[in-house]
Parts: structure tokens; sequence; C-alpha cells
């Protein structure tokens, strides 16, 4: 994966953690951060990426990426990383 | 061919475009100009389409920004990065970053953040990564909207000197730098495209009220 794919990995993902810690502090738990994470929270952050930066999708195009592509493999990231991440939490209790 | 619900804004449009070409489309606005630019770029799904590259049909589910590059009229560049961060993303080869970095306009802005710059600095640093990339057909759509005289000189030349091995596809309503550039000239209006051959033309179908004898540019 390429450093642009990552550019946009990082853009998306400062909303999804914006939604994880609101799904932390309304649950009273981190679990449901980290889930929040890689499920609803990616969901809803390209969601708010594409309210607020929408335009950029060409940028992203014009370099090569599919739109399609950035989409899926931020998802599978932030799913693998959600699933790392419980089983740690879930091994440490 | 592509309609929005019952309004049909192209229809039997047809053009080729060959290695050194500079197509300019004009048009009045709301003929369909960009929505031809955005179906060439895959962005947008035309109604009945069919695109030949070298003779060769290209399947409907090609992924066309492979072939095109387009130079949307609004700034598409991520603002929260300086330009000195922004041209490696899309050019790893350190010799196309030098050619880009060395660029007299650049040059003075590569330490700013794309956000903090003018909007003409940033449709130019658009164009110039556009104009750099690796896509053959390049669809630039009003590149010369905003630009400083200045600018708008070097966005001729650089199309000049890239021409001979790229094909441009232009839309601007700066005719006149548009006229300057381009060898094939087309018109769009009610949806088909008529070739013309200069501002006479361009009058003669109500694109220009009347001719401008001041060539101002």
């Amino acid at each position: 994966m390429s450093a642009l794919f990552f550019r946009y990995y990082f853009d998306v993902t400062k909303y999804n953690i914006y939604i994880s810690i609101v799904a932390i502090i309304l649950s009273q738990r981190l679990f449901a951060g980290v889930i929040s994470f890689g499920t609803f929270g990616t969901v809803g952050s390209f969601f708010v990426y594409r309210y607020y930066q929408n335009i950029e999708y060409y940028f992203y195009l014009n370099g090569g990426l599919c739109r399609q592509n950035i989409i899926t493999n931020t998802l599978k990231i932030n799913f693998a990383i959600s699933i790392i991440i419980s089983i740690i939490l879930w091994s440490t209790r | 061919m592509h309609s929005f619900g019952k309004r049909q804004i192209l229809h039997n449009i047809s053009f080729t475009c060959k290695t050194g070409d500079v197509v300019a489309i004009f048009g009045r606005n709301g003929t369909g100009k960009s929505t031809l630019l955005k179906i060439l770029f895959g962005t947008l799904r035309a109604t009945k389409s069919e695109f030949f590259i070298d003779n060769n049909l290209v399947e409907k589910s090609a992924h066309l920004n492979k072939f095109f590059a387009y130079h949307h009229q609004e700034v598409f560049l991520p603002k929260n990065i300086t330009v000195r961060n922004l041209i490696p993303l899309y050019f790893p080869d350190g010799e196309k970053q030098n050619k880009l970095f060395y660029d007299q306009a650049i040059n003075k802005i590569e330490k700013h953040k794309v956000g903090v710059l003018s909007i003409g600095e940033q449709r130019y640093l658009q164009f110039l990564l556009i104009l750099n990339s690796d896509q053959h057909f390049l669809l630039l759509d009003e590149p010369f909207t905003m630009l400083e005289p200045l600018y708008k000189e070097l966005t001729r030349e650089k199309i000049e000197s890239h021409k001979h091995n790229k094909c441009f596809i232009i839309t601007d309503h700066y005719y006149l730098d548009v006229l300057q550039v381009a060898n094939i000239k087309k018109l769009m209006k009610d949806g088909a495209m008529m070739t013309v051959k200069d501002e006479n033309d361009l009058a003669k179908f109500g694109y220009l009220s009347s001719v401008d004898n001041n060539k101002r540019t």
C-alpha cells in the first residue's frame, strides 16, 4: 500500500477516532470504542469524510487509486486493528 | 449519451484525441462540458458510451483513471499538508519531484501548507500535479480560471511543452487562453458538439455576443 493510500487512511481515521471516543463516553466501556473503531465508526467516518472532504477523492483517483479499493482497504485495516486490540483487552482481563 | 432525469445533457457526442492534440471544448454554462469530462474520467456513468484507446474498446468496468487524469474545476488537494510533503505522495520518483520543486512558482511555496496558499497558487499546483501524472489523457476543467497572468502564461507554456507525449482536453471560459494552445476546437450546444475554428465561430454559434477585438487574456 502506498503513501498516498495512508494519507487517505489517516484522514478518514481521524474521524473514526472521534466517533470511537464518543462511543466510549456514551457506553462507559473501552471495549465499545474498540468495536466501534472496526465497524460503524469506520463506516461513519466515510460519511463524515464524504460530507467535509468529498472533493479530495479526486486527489486519490488522479493518483491512480480506486475509490472502492481505498474504502475497502480502510475497512479491512480497521477491522483487523479492532480484532487485535479486542483480543489483547480480553486476554488481559 | 447522458441524461439528468428527463433532461438529456449529451447526445451523439463523438471526438478523437491523439498524442500532441490539445482539444478545446467550449460551451455555455450547463451544456455538459464538465459532465463529459467526468464521464471520461469515470466518476460519472453515461447512459450509453464507448471509449476506444488505440482502437481498442475500453471495457465499462475498466478504471478510467489509469488512462485519464482530471483537473477538477474545484481544488481537490488536501489542505493540511505542506507542498513539500504533498508532491512526494504523487511522485515517489526523485527526478519527477525535482521537476516540480524547481518550478519557479512551486519553489517559493513549498514550505507552506496547501490550505494557506491563494486559490491561484492551489490551482496552479493542482495543474502541475495533473500535468506530470503518468496518465496519457489529461482532462483540464477550467485550468486558467482564477490564475494570475503570470501563472496563466506558465500554464500555456507547460501545455505546449508537454503535448508531445500527452493528449489534452480542455474546457474553460477564458477562451482566449484556450484558443492559443488548442489545435482542435469544439463547441457544445444543445447536447451536441460541433467543430469551430475561431472566435468568429464562437460568436456565430452564440457562445460569445461579439468578438473581443482587444484580445485580452
